[in-house]
């Protein structure tokens, strides 16, 4: 968001009519790119500034929490996107499940990202990855190290908090659990931090920090990002990541959960060209960078440094487990929420 | 043309009508087509089963809808009979600014209740600062997020849909009743329960259903305070478990409940002794010493709760915005999407709402009599799926615009939000159309035959100015709800289109709704325009 004089407000009020005349989907254009993203605006804006910056294509964009590969499916060979750009990988697989994207067949992308953070037939991409961590209480909490699987000990009673039990973070979380443990240890797992639970599952991941911060709870589960943001860019919310500490847990025998962020080629792609070189940029040096500096992921570009917060955390193993087997167990790891009563939190 | 014979008077009938038939028709399209989409979609796959939840899903569900509409209906009653039949200090202004809290989106008021009443809210600092307490754990306050939470919230929001049309009905419809009772010897509590209620039963059943609807069709507050509803289950059966036609067959049954909830709405609603007539209009009484100041506080209640602090709030955080980072840049732009996008659904939402009810009256064939039930359908299915449902009926119409060689597609553009909202909120428009022509003696339609009027011109020149004030109202309603309403916008705008809403919920989605406070006090205010004009409505 930057800033505008009252003057160039007045001239977008007025504007704006003019573009809001455009009834009509607009088709393919020189020099453009059309973005359907599930990534939020604040996020990608900067990126996508920077790239018709250095490119002079301009970005259109639409950004939605949910459909978006239905909406591309129902606009069939109509439509205008050219790239889906998600928050998470199990998206980007549905989406080429729908049959709405196409091969890359970039040298550039397929050079650059590791063969793990992409797909082995070229239909989607990695951008940047995040980790599922522990937020731990700076004050109240000793360990340094912990598992996934000790996060069942009973040791946490009434001290681990986390959002809800079916959102996607926590279901690819718990999916991998299932993945690694097998549908009844998993059960056992899952049951096992409900019954540690100091509340209800509600909020989002910055309230576990919240919550911790305050004393309700003294563990949690939450992504890596939030804290960068927390401690960096939102002055109210430094308490919050003060009064925590990130503890990278893994699944025995196995690395740390990570998910992806990343990036389809639509398959009636008008501007395909475009597409493609948006998403070389994106896996360049100098977004890679701004990935993690302004958002604090982790790049999937190798030898990119990371910023300073992030590699506070110390190293990170990503979970060799692969992406397909994660995504495969999620319905289970649904299931098994429901059949816990995950989310009804606390003795129920 | 026949004449039937039918309590409250003959009706008459006309078996012609092309124009208005036409027009039926083409609604009824409209909206069954979401319905024919979502039966597509059920019948696409097998349902991967609910989980083991179902049980505690719909008790949270049910008690969360049986609070609100509790909650909603004491507030809602309670307000309208204190303004319609006493006079108290501030009576006037709380009269205006009771309606004021419709203005706010459900997840917006979740957001603000969580960020005024948690750890580091100016609440729980002020008990810490008073007590000398530094953890969570030194004292008891009540969570907000929680069930009763949730509950409290969504109802400070919701229950103008039960004060508006309580106090109208107080204030003229049963004028004549209450005088009466008053004569017999009714006052104060016995007045209100005996014959107050009773009365306002029509107005409470209605806007209760339309609270409960809301309540049903919100994901983003019951999900912040962490309770488990349909809405959410079916978002899971969809997102988590794959299953679009699970989630599909789960809207569907969703929509039966809902179908009884309207079934039970429109049972309650017929007025015992047919419509009531206007002419006395009631004089409040005076409500001295005490009694007046606590008449005024039950009523500043839900207004400081509802509106001023949150108002409040997001003004301190859009100056605390300004001050960091100036306007947003596509502040006027979104401003402008929000404002045209709802003006257009207010319109077409009350032309539709007008021309089904007078259908519903004059034209012939029981068929166009059901016709009105079928307006609330669209309120009825969860929005995120009656969005996706819409998708490839969008992907049909653009066949046929293309075979035609149109040069113009609906999908990706501001027709695609706009036929989503109509469908959305088309019962809105109906309700209000039918309201007002109760109001209306089926003699006036004989009178108006006898001097020769045809169809059309009884329709256009003796039925429509006489609902016209209800058709305003219903789109002042949609105006409201289409600046607050999110998943179809979202979903099917056209590139590089914000409305406010989506703007806000930009920021909220990125764990940082604070950021996202001008445009959220910009929804607010420009939504307090028609609300201050609804106020008004007599």
């Amino acid at each position: 968001m930057t800033a505008i004089s009252a003057g160039r407000f007045a001239r977008l009020v007025f504007a704006a009519p003019l573009c809001a005349g455009a009834l009509i989907a607009t088709a393919a254009r020189a020099q453009e790119v059309n973005v359907y993203t599930y990534r939020e605006p604040g996020l990608i804006k900067p990126l996508f500034d920077a790239f018709t910056k250095e490119t002079g294509v301009k970005v259109n964009i639409v950004f939605a929490k949910e459909g978006l590969e239905e909406r591309m499916a129902a606009e069939g060979a109509r439509s205008p996107a050219d790239a889906l750009i998600t928050t998470d990988v199990a998206r980007l697989v549905r989406a080429m499940e729908l049959g709405v994207t196409q091969a890359a067949a970039s040298p550039a992308i397929t050079n650059t990202v590791p063969p793990a953070l992409r797909d082995a037939a070229d239909q989607w991409f990695g951008l940047s990855y995040r980790a599922r961590v522990v937020y731990a209480s700076k004050d109240r909490v000793k360990d340094t190290a912990l598992t996934y699987e000790s996060l069942a000990d009973p040791k946490w009673k009434g001290r681990f908090c986390t959002r809800d039990g079916q959102h996607i973070y926590n279901n690819m979380l718990f999916a991998a659990g299932v993945a690694h443990l097998g549908p009844a240890k998993a059960e056992a797992w899952i049951a096992g931090m409900k019954a540690n639970l100091a509340k209800k599952p509600s909020g989002g991941d910055r309230e576990v920090a919240k919550d911790i911060a305050s004393g309700q709870c003294d563990i949690g589960l939450a992504n890596t990002y939030y804290v960068g943001l927390m401690l960096n860019k939102n002055a109210d919310q430094k308490p919050w990541g003060e009064a925590i500490r990130v503890i990278l847990p893994t699944f025995a025998g196995g690395g740390t959960h990570v998910n992806l962020s990343g990036m389809a080629i639509a398959k009636h792609a008008p501007n395909r060209a475009n597409a493609v070189k948006l998403g070389e940029w994106l896996v360049g040096e100098k977004a890679q960078q701004m990935y993690t500096s302004d958002n604090y992921e982790f790049p999937v570009r190798p030898g990119t440094p990371v910023d300073p917060t992030v590699a506070n955390f110390g190293p990170l193993t990503p979970d060799p487990l692969s992406f397909a087997a994660i995504i495969a167990a999620r319905k289970t790891a649904a299931d098994l929420v429901d059949a816990t009563g995950y989310n009804n939190g606390p003795g129920s | 043309m026949t004449a039937e014979a039918e309590p409250g008077g003959r009706r008459l009938r006309f078996a012609d009508g092309k124009a208005l038939s036409a027009t039926l028709a083409f609604f009824y399209l409209l909206i069954a087509a979401p319905i024919l989409g979502l039966a597509a979609l059920a019948l696409g796959g097998t349902a991967p089963g609910w989980g083991g939840n179902l049980a505690v899903t719909f008790r949270e569900t049910l008690l969360l809808l049986a609070g609100v509409g509790g909650l909603t209906a004491a507030i809602g009653v309670g307000a309208a009979w204190l303004v319609a039949m006493h006079r108290f200090p501030g009576r006037d202004a709380l009269a205006l600014l009771l309606v004021l809290p419709l203005a706010a989106p459900t997840y917006l008021a979740a957001y603000v209740a969580v960020e005024l009443t948690d750890y580091f809210g100016p609440l729980q600092g002020a008990v810490r600062a008073l007590f000398g307490y530094t953890s969570r754990r030194d004292y008891w306050f009540p969570d907000i997020r929680t069930l009763p939470g949730a509950i409290l919230v969504l109802s400070l929001v919701l229950y103008p849909y039960v004060y508006l049309p309580a106090r109208l009905m107080f204030e003229r419809q049963a004028a004549n009743i209450i005088y009466a009772a008053r004569l017999g010897g009714a006052r104060g509590w016995r007045l209100f329960l005996r014959i107050g209620v009773p009365l306002a039963r029509p107005a409470i059943a209605g806007g209760v259903a339309f609270a409960l609807l809301e309540t049903l069709n919100d994901v983003g507050a019951v999900e912040h305070f962490g309770v488990q509803t349909l809405s959410l289950a079916i978002r899971s059966l969809w997102l988590n478990r794959g299953s679009l036609p699970g989630a599909a067959q789960a809207a569907l049954a969703c929509l039966i409940v809902v179908m009884a909830i309207m079934a039970a709405e429109y049972a309650l609603r017929r007025p015992a002794g047919g419509p009531a007539r206007g002419g006395a209009r009631l004089t409040p009484k005076p409500l001295a010493g005490w009694r007046g100041w606590a008449a005024f506080a039950a009523c500043a209640l839900p207004v400081v709760a509802g509106f001023v602090i949150p108002a409040i709030f997001l003004l301190a955080e859009a100056a605390r915005t300004l001050r960091r980072s100036g306007l947003p840049e596509d502040l006027g732009p979104a401003l402008w999407a929000s404002l045209s996008l709802s003006a257009a659904a207010g319109l077409a939402v009350a032309l539709i709402g007008g021309a089904v009810g007078v259908a519903a009256r004059l034209l012939r064939g029981g068929v166009w009599r059901f016709t009105p039930r079928l307006g609330a359908l669209g309120y009825a299915i969860p929005g995120s799926v009656l969005v996706i449902a819409l998708l490839p009926v969008y992907g049909l119409i653009d066949d046929g615009l293309e075979a035609l060689g149109a040069g113009f597609l609906v999908s990706g553009s501001v027709a695609a939000i706009l036929i989503a909202y109509v469908v959305r909120f088309s019962g809105l428009g109906i309700a209000q159309a039918e309201a007002g022509l109760a109001c209306v003696s089926r003699n006036v339609d004989h009178a108006a035959r006898t001097l020769g009027g045809g169809l059309n011109r009884i329709a256009l020149s003796v039925l429509a100015p006489n609902i016209a004030r209800a058709l305003g109202l219903a789109g002042l309603l949609t105006f409201v709800d289409a600046m607050k309403e999110l998943p179809a916008t979202l979903l099917l705008r056209p590139l590089n289109m914000e409305t406010l809403a989506t703007s806000l919920y930009a920021h909220a989605s990125g764990g940082s709704f604070e950021s996202g406070a001008v445009q959220a006090l910009l929804l607010f205010g420009v939504g307090l325009v028609p609300v201050l004009l609804l106020a008004r409505a007599r």
